[in-house]
């Protein structure tokens, strides 16, 4: 495989609240190389879209980040605002969920992608919006040199994502970072953003970190995928590893609880108890450990010490953080 | 998925229309959207009937209509045999007293301010009834909650959970049918996974029936015996579940089934994408709604909307197309 060109290792984000200090990410590690996904799949409050907005640098002041970003092999924690600057946005870009409220709704889209690529080169205003135009036609809105005269509420969701996609894209950037771009849209028009996205990693070789809780979308796209619960690395490991050798109990039951389309219903879906724990509540012991049904197989290990990642059979790195050691059965 | 359907007829909607007016603008006429544009729908006892389609299909408003939380434009209510859409205020209450809602967004559907003790009495109360503890507790009971959750307030609970009060709530006037607007689609998977046994275990215990809307046809298809799917206000195919999701007949139906992506890394499924987006409801397309994305359109698509017709003479599966798929090869 390629070397990877985003590293994280040992993250850490600790957010300062009326409430004391709430660690959302509790040492995480993660890596993808160009032209590879990586899906990062986890519940509210799982800590996934934290860790991805740590990566950005764009994170409130009240949280503290620690740990090691490195893109290709340069630390970004803790580099000064004007320096993450030249990078974000050019290196490493980002879409979010939310289309309309990622937009300015004064500028028109063209205006609003050519900002982008002005800030990162030294072209005139001209020379940009032609630009920016060649890059709406290129993820697909049509009559492009037209539509980028256009403000963004003339324009549909699947549309608006499109333009956001194409605002990161436009500094050809080495890492795009989705958190769930298509949890807003329609299942048809999500299709059409999937396949927008792949196109376009394939032809600009950039490395996709995806945030997504859709097991769905992460089955179709991922190459690698980390599963998060309550700020830490339940799992991680290929995609073939994760659907089919899932060694977390954890991962497990993400997949018995997913309804499918393709095949007739099970007479009942498997269920976790419990829902999602807050980030910070569970300070001993494996987080996952209220909800899980296999405690009795181990027993005290799983409430007073924390399990770490340990290697799994698979693909290659396929790890995962429970005290059980094997493959766990399905109990339903 | 086990209860006979008997041929009791619990909700019919009749030729509905629902016309939202926006207000004209000096320089503009005013306009209507079609949300819902001539729709007949049954739902029989011992059904689920799934009601699926994008944003902007009505399928919301149909829901809203079939409790008579909207009055329709144009068309026939009727409720348990009896045409109730006339009725309003006081006089629907009885009538009410069949048909539930459960609606998306646990948290704005509870008041913050009640406990839930009166959350669960209110369908009560507006009923003339005055219920003991012990009907409450049962309430909670059936949906998994317990009698020390009487005193709390909505915030001290989970999503899930919440979603949960809101179904016991449903419940409390003994419904023959429940309608749920997107009942899991705020929840986490693993909380998903929980409410939707829990639609089936009621089910099965206590006869219900369901509506249930929703835009997650994988959810759908785990609890639906009969699907209905809209597009831009109308209803473009309906049949037994089974029968629809194994060889849809429309080419939407066939489209969006398509779009959804399972959860199997290597699963290679043929996939018809469709171009642009849902046309306006404000001025739908002439002829067939779906005739603007449609992969099989043809001049005929353009003059006159289809009608649901039978599907391969399967007089239970129905597709308003005039080139439909072949059944299942």
């Amino acid at each position: 495989m390629a070397e990877p060109v985003l590293e994280v290792h040992d993250l850490h984000v600790t957010f300062t609240t009326e409430h004391g200090l709430v660690p959302a990410v509790d040492g995480i590690d993660f890596a993808v190389a160009p032209g590879q996904t990586l899906a990062i799949v986890g519940e509210s409050g799982s800590g996934k879209s934290v860790s991805s907005t740590a990566v950005m640098g764009i994170l409130p002041s009240n949280a503290d980040v620690s740990g090691e970003v490195l893109l290709d092999g340069r630390q970004l924690v803790g580099l000064p605002a004007d320096e993450l600057r030249k990078i974000r946005g050019n290196d490493i870009a980002m879409v979010f969920q939310d289309a309309l409220s990622a937009l300015n709704p004064y500028y028109t889209v063209g205006w609003q992608v050519a900002e982008a690529y002005r800030l990162h080169h030294d072209v005139s205003k001209k020379a940009a919006f032609r630009r920016a135009a060649e890059m709406l036609d290129r993820v697909g809105i049509p009559d492009a040199a037209r539509r980028a005269n256009s403000y963004p509420h003339e324009f549909s969701g699947g549309m608006r994502q499109r333009v956001v996609i194409a605002m990161a894209l436009v500094n050809d950037p080495r890492v795009l970072i989705a958190d769930e771009p298509t949890t807003a849209l329609d299942v048809t028009v999500q299709a059409q953003i999937m396949r927008l996205l792949a196109d376009v990693q394939e032809e600009f070789g950039t490395a996709l970190v995806l945030i997504s809780h859709d097991l769905g979308v992460v089955a179709e796209v991922a190459d690698d995928i980390l599963v998060m619960y309550a700020g830490r690395a339940a799992e991680r490991g290929s995609v073939r590893d994760l659907f089919f050798r899932a060694a977390h109990p954890y991962s497990l039951g993400l997949l018995g609880a997913m309804p499918r389309v393709d095949v007739p219903p099970k007479p009942r879906l498997t269920t976790i108890p419990g829902s999602p724990p807050s980030p910070g509540s569970i300070t001993t012991g494996c987080p996952f450990q209220p909800r899980c049904a296999y405690t009795h197989l181990v027993g005290e290990r799983c409430i007073t010490e924390r399990p770490e990642l340990t290697p799994r059979p698979g693909e290659g790195n396929h790890e995962a953080a429970c005290h059980l050691g094997r493959r766990p059965e399905v109990i339903l | 998925m086990t209860a006979q359907p008997v041929n009791e007829e619990l909700l019919r909607l009749k030729d509905v229309k629902k016309y939202f007016g926006l207000r004209g603008v000096p320089w503009r006429k005013a306009q209507a959207v079609r949300a819902v544009d001539g729709v007949n729908f049954v739902v029989r006892k011992g059904e689920t009937v799934g009601l699926v389609g994008e944003s902007g299909s009505g399928k919301s408003t149909l829901a809203r209509l079939a409790t008579r939380l909207l009055d329709p434009t144009q068309g026939r209510v009727e409720i348990g045999g009896r045409d109730v859409t006339k009725i309003h205020g006081r006089r629907l209450r009885p009538i009410r007293r069949k048909i539930q809602m459960v609606f998306q967004d646990p948290q704005a559907s509870l008041n913050p301010r009640q406990s839930v003790g009166t959350i669960l009495s209110t369908p009560f109360l507006a009923q003339g009834v005055r219920p003991t503890r012990a009907q409450l507790v049962e309430l909670l009971e059936q949906v998994g909650l317990a009698e020390q959750h009487l005193e709390r307030y909505p915030h001290e609970f989970s999503g899930g959970q919440r979603q949960r009060i809101g179904i016991a709530r449903a419940l409390s006037v003994k419904p023959d049918l429940l309608v749920c607007d997107e009942p899991v689609s705020a929840l986490d998977v693993s909380v998903q996974a929980q409410v939707l046994n829990l639609l089936a275990d009621l089910r099965d215990e206590l006869g219900l029936s369901y509506v249930l809307v929703a835009h997650d046809l994988a959810v759908v298809r785990q609890v639906a015996s009969r699907l209905a799917v809209m597009y831009l206000g109308t209803i473009v195919e309906e049949g037994p579940a089974d029968q629809v999701y194994s060889a849809p007949a429309h080419p939407y139906t066939k489209a969006l089934l398509s779009a959804v992506p399972v959860p199997e890394p290597g699963v290679k499924r043929e996939r018809v994408v469709l171009t642009g987006d849902v046309p306006t409801p404000i001025d739908p397309p002439s002829g067939c709604p779906f005739r603007t994305r449609c992969y099989k359109a043809q001049d005929v698509c353009a003059t006159e909307r289809p009608v649901l017709e039978p599907v391969a003479g399967n007089t239970q599966h129905r597709a308003a197309c005039y080139f439909p798929e072949p059944p299942t090869p």
